[in-house]
């Protein structure tokens, strides 16, 4: 189907157009790809768990290092450390695509409003881009970055929690004395913790912030829209007539 | 088509006034707990910095104690908050949805009311 034309737009707001128009199936495909993957992945850590409970209190706090116990419980203390961050990482992408979808709502609203304009022969008024408008893109990358940020984040703080729990529990976490590299480890695992939760939440926080602020930008435009509608009642009434062909030295289809 | 009309065609519906409330509000509570989860984690990085025989061997009224109640404590209010703050900008977004149904009601009288004028015109 042929596009409708539209008014000329500034570079930034070409630029942001274009990129949610080739954008938003692929970061929901992403987003799905990644969710599902996450799932999988935590099976994968939950059998490694449940192996590693399998033994008493006793065998798994004395396992050695290299031993299968110890191995299961790296394996799945790394993967508890990285694995929600992957998670809001997938509905980051999923978020954004839904507000990129929403962005191209809004273009397509925008060129309607153009070509009925032009097709009616009146003045063609763009009405300015309400602030939600302005606001939206930026909020939601700031949320996409955010979660960005936190996987990067997690990824560094399973490599401090594998190094960690390298070790036998009995023998040295434990017994491991103050000011030590391993309480040092752990400080540092508990405290990340700590904050990383919220901001994964933050960033999530944000990205609904600019769906939000997207769909208030689409009511805006179509009430817009609704209220240029009356105007040019007013204006046919007046008798005011607009030759865009004319104008643009066209010959008229 | 009537001034009635016309006049609702320029108003605000009630629930779009709303939305940044229920937006700002959520950001709010979630910005609030990513404060106190920063504090949170300075008390975990300071109660874990002590050795796990100093952790178990807390007396009663320790600074060390204090530092594990609240540690132990807070995520039970702390959780169900951020999610308080989810929901206020779901409602938000909820209230966007119903306030685009509003103006597409609004927008659909309008059109009926003046397209047979405008083609007329034309």
């Amino acid at each position: 189907m042929k596009e409708l034309e539209g008014p000329k737009l500034g570079l930034y707001d070409r630029m942001l157009t274009g990129m949610a128009r080739t954008m938003w199936a692929p970061l929901l495909v992403m987003g799905v790809l990644v969710v599902i993957i996450s799932f999988f992945i935590g099976l994968s850590a939950s059998n490694a768990a449940s192996a590693y409970f399998a033994n008493s209190k006793l065998v798994r706090e004395a396992a050695e290092v290299g031993s299968q116990i110890v191995i299961n419980k790296v394996y799945f203390e790394t993967v508890f450390a990285w694995l929600p961050t992957f998670k809001f990482l997938g509905m980051a992408l999923i978020f954004s695509g839904i507000t990129m979808l929403l962005a191209t709502i809004l273009d397509a609203l925008r060129r309607t409003g153009y070509s009925v304009q032009k097709s009616l022969n009146v003045n063609i008024v763009i009405p300015k881009k309400p602030w939600t408008g302005h606001l939206f893109p930026p909020v939601m990358m700031m949320g996409l970055m955010v979660l960005i940020a936190t996987f990067i984040i997690g990824l560094v703080l399973a490599g401090v929690t594998g190094s960690y729990w390298n070790h036998v529990i009995a023998t040295q976490l434990d017994v491991a004395e103050a000011g030590s590299t391993l309480l040092a480890q752990l400080a540092t695992i508990t405290a990340i913790k700590a904050w990383l939760t919220p901001l994964l939440f933050a960033g999530v926080a944000l990205l609904l912030a600019g769906i939000g602020l997207a769909l208030d930008t689409i009511r805006r435009t179509l009430k817009s829209q609704a209220v240029r509608l009356v105007d040019v009642v007013h204006e046919l009434r007046d008798g005011v007539v607009v030759d865009h062909d004319k104008l643009s030295g066209r010959r008229p289809a | 088509m009537s001034e009635n009309l016309e006049a609702e065609t320029r108003r605000t519906p009630t629930a779009a006034k709303l939305v940044p409330y229920f937006v700002l509000a959520g950001l709010t509570v979630v910005g609030f707990v990513l404060a106190y989860g920063i504090f949170l984690s300075t008390v975990a990085a300071d109660y874990y910095a002590l050795t796990k025989a100093a952790r178990d061997g807390a007396e009663a009224g320790s600074a060390a104690l204090g530092q594990l109640e609240l540690l132990k404590s807070a995520p039970a209010w702390l959780e169900p908050l951020k999610f308080v703050g989810l929901v206020s900008l779901l409602a938000g977004i909820g209230l966007s949805l119903y306030s685009i149904v509003t103006t597409l009601r609004v927008r659909g009288r309008v059109m009926a009311a003046t397209l047979a004028e405008v083609l007329e015109g034309k």
